[in-house]
């Protein structure tokens, strides 16, 4: 039943629900992060009093960081909520509030693409060195710098869906 | 073209952005980014090598956000944002205002210096003073209103209130200086303790002056509570003090890092949720996920300050700067309130996060050449960021207080900057006192 009806739905309806899933998904790695943070230096405070260190406590958190820093991009810029002014621009007429948002958009892509574009080469220096961080667990240095080129992907696919029109809600409620 | 013009260029370009509604985040990396590429790849006479350009560009860009996130000290601004809405959920945040209600509601102007109280714990738990403003203006207005108080004192008490909890650790506006300044996050957190305790006293003499010039502004016929409920109340409050020591007292007698603080009160807000039913799973969760959400902006917004502190620091734009206001005959003091001066214009029209990202990397150079002190300095630039909050035109606690308020209470906006003008007098002494006795905000960080 359930697939016939994904079979039925418009193209631009089943694109919009990959793409909430997916952000549900990035989501739920985000906050999984957060919360090892919390309660791995938790665990390090506890640890301290009965003597024992967890083992790279400091590169496993910033590691962490990484992932809640960069993957949310993509969600961040399709709800639209970074910080502007619009004190200016509210008094503009509307196509040129509307040229504005086109702006906003392509500064989005640009961003997005320099970041991207240096986090590849980071990435691709990472793996080729076979660059490691000096620990107890000696991690490589690729996955966090992967998750920052994911991230930084995802905040462009976001922008470019921003500029040629995202995929429009299938006006159903949100389960 | 000198490589300071070529900054000072970057950082219009920046603002230009801004003003055309660019998100922060973009207009500052791309202005830092074109900074670059035109600091290393442009050549007066013979125009634009891409390629002396891109490598040094793509490097910065590759590390610079990447090595500023990859970072055990940077884990604290995540962790103190989800002990602010872990606390928001866990009803924390809203105690303190209840429990002072209770206690000394029924003095003159009682409820007005208990909204004080509440707004300064609500926005240091929850590092936000206009989500303080939001919250409160919701809650505590309409009861000042109903209890006969002035609609003025009533919406000037709130719109102020929240701008206390920006000094009270731990202040996330603190943090973001302390790591894109990278002096200590500890002493930076703490330095903030003195200056709001006399704003929040300064508050409260300016509310007993305005009660005592118009008593009619404050009738006292608020509720009657009993011993029992007294004491209640002073056992409700042991949440949040027990958040502030762990954070406050554990920070100062170096029983926990700042990291570790953060963590631990981030776990035992949760357990008080719990423990109170307030919180469960899926409230665990949703508040996560809002920690999250306000983290990732948050450093989004940052990696464009750290690449423009980095083509700052390339291009000697404090020092050219320093020397063209030597030339030009102004002195130390001068230069900070032309600062201050900027600071507070910004604060009008900017949020205080966007201020900081912007204005550090600009201003910090010049004040450590100056030689004036950086924890000094952070506090009395957070001071301006908030001030800059609640002055009029566009004061954005005054709006927020105005859009939270019930529309069976509906005030003028007029009525909420008329408010909110007593206690700006009162911020113009404190500053002054921040200003002229650098101690207040030394003393603290110096004991560590």
């Amino acid at each position: 039943m359930g697939e016939q009806l994904t079979r039925e739905m418009p193209r631009q309806s089943r694109r919009y629900l990959v793409l909430e899933k997916g952000e549900r998904v990035i989501e739920a790695i985000t906050v999984a992060a957060l919360a090892f943070c919390a309660v791995y230096v938790g665990i390090a405070v506890v640890g301290n009093m009965a003597g024992f260190t967890p083992p790279d406590e400091d590169l496993l958190v910033s590691e962490a960081v990484v992932l809640v820093a960069f993957l949310p991009q993509i969600v961040l810029v399709r709800q639209r909520r970074q910080v502007s002014v619009d004190v200016l621009v509210q008094v503009f007429p509307e196509p040129l509030q509307k040229a504005c948002d086109v702006l906003a958009a392509i500064c989005g892509i640009l961003t997005y693409a320099l970041l991207g574009w240096a986090a590849w080469v980071a990435l691709d220096r990472a793996l080729v060195n076979g660059s490691m961080y000096v620990g107890d667990l000696e991690l490589s240095e690729w996955p966090g710098r992967a998750m920052v080129m994911l991230g930084t992907l995802g905040g462009l696919a976001a922008c470019v869906m921003d500029l040629f029109g995202a995929p429009k809600e299938t006006g159903e409620p949100r389960p | 073209m000198t490589p300071s013009l070529l900054t000072g260029g970057a950082i219009a370009f920046s603002m230009g952005l801004i003003a055309l509604r660019v998100p922060i985040a973009y207009a500052l990396l791309l202005g830092a980014a074109a900074g670059l590429a035109a600091l290393y790849g442009y050549y007066p006479g013979e125009g634009f090598d891409f390629e002396a350009a891109s490598r040094p560009l793509f490097s910065v860009l590759a590390d610079v956000p990447f090595r500023f996130v990859h970072s055990y000290e940077l884990s604290t601004i995540p962790l103190y944002i989800l002990l602010g809405t872990v606390a928001h959920r866990a009803g924390i945040t809203t105690d303190v205002f209840n429990s002072m209600r209770v206690l000394i509601g029924r003095m003159p102007g009682g409820l007005a210096m208990a909204c004080i109280c509440g707004c300064g714990g609500f926005s240091a738990l929850s590092g936000s003073s206009m989500a303080c403003a939001a919250a409160m203006g919701r809650i505590s207005v309409p009861e000042m209103i109903d209890h006969g108080y002035d609609r003025r004192l009533a919406t000037g008490t709130v719109a102020v209130g929240g701008t206390v909890g920006s000094m009270i650790p731990p202040s996330i506006p603190f943090l973001l200086f302390a790591i894109l300044a990278e002096v200590s996050v500890g002493k930076l957190l703490l330095a903030g303790i003195l200056p709001g305790i006399i704003t929040l006293i300064g508050y409260f003499i300016t509310i007993q002056v305005w009660v005592r010039l118009r008593p009619e502004a404050a009738p006292t016929r608020a509720d009657r509570f009993s011993a029992a409920e007294k004491w209640r109340a002073i056992v409700n409050l042991w949440p949040a003090t027990l958040l502030f020591a762990i954070i406050a007292v554990g920070i100062f007698s170096g029983f926990f890092t700042t990291i570790q603080a953060a963590a631990v009160s981030c776990i035992v807000a949760a357990l008080i949720g719990v423990g109170r039913r307030l919180l469960d799973a899926k409230g665990v969760y949703e508040a996560l996920k809002e920690a999250v959400m306000q983290s990732s902006l948050l450093f989004i917004m940052a990696f464009g300050a750290k690449v423009m502190i980095t083509l700052v620091a390339a291009s000697n734009l404090s020092g050219d700067l320093l020397d063209w206001t030597a030339s030009a005959g102004l002195g130390s003091w001068q230069l900070m309130f032309a600062i201050i001066l900027i600071l507070l214009v910004m604060g009008m029209f900017l949020d205080p996060s966007g201020i900081l990202l912007l204005m550090v990397p600009i201003t910090l150079p010049l004040v450590e050449a100056l030689g004036f002190d950086l924890i000094w300095y952070a506090v009395i630039f957070v001071k301006m960021l908030e001030i800059g909050l609640v002055t009029p035109p566009l004061g954005l606690n005054a709006f927020m207080v105005k859009a939270s308020v019930p529309f069976s209470h509906d005030v003028d906006l007029k009525d909420v900057f008329k408010g909110i003008a007593p206690f700006l007098v009162l911020e113009v002494v404190v500053v002054g006192l921040l200003l002229a006795f650098p101690a207040i905000s030394l003393l603290i960080p110096n004991l560590m």
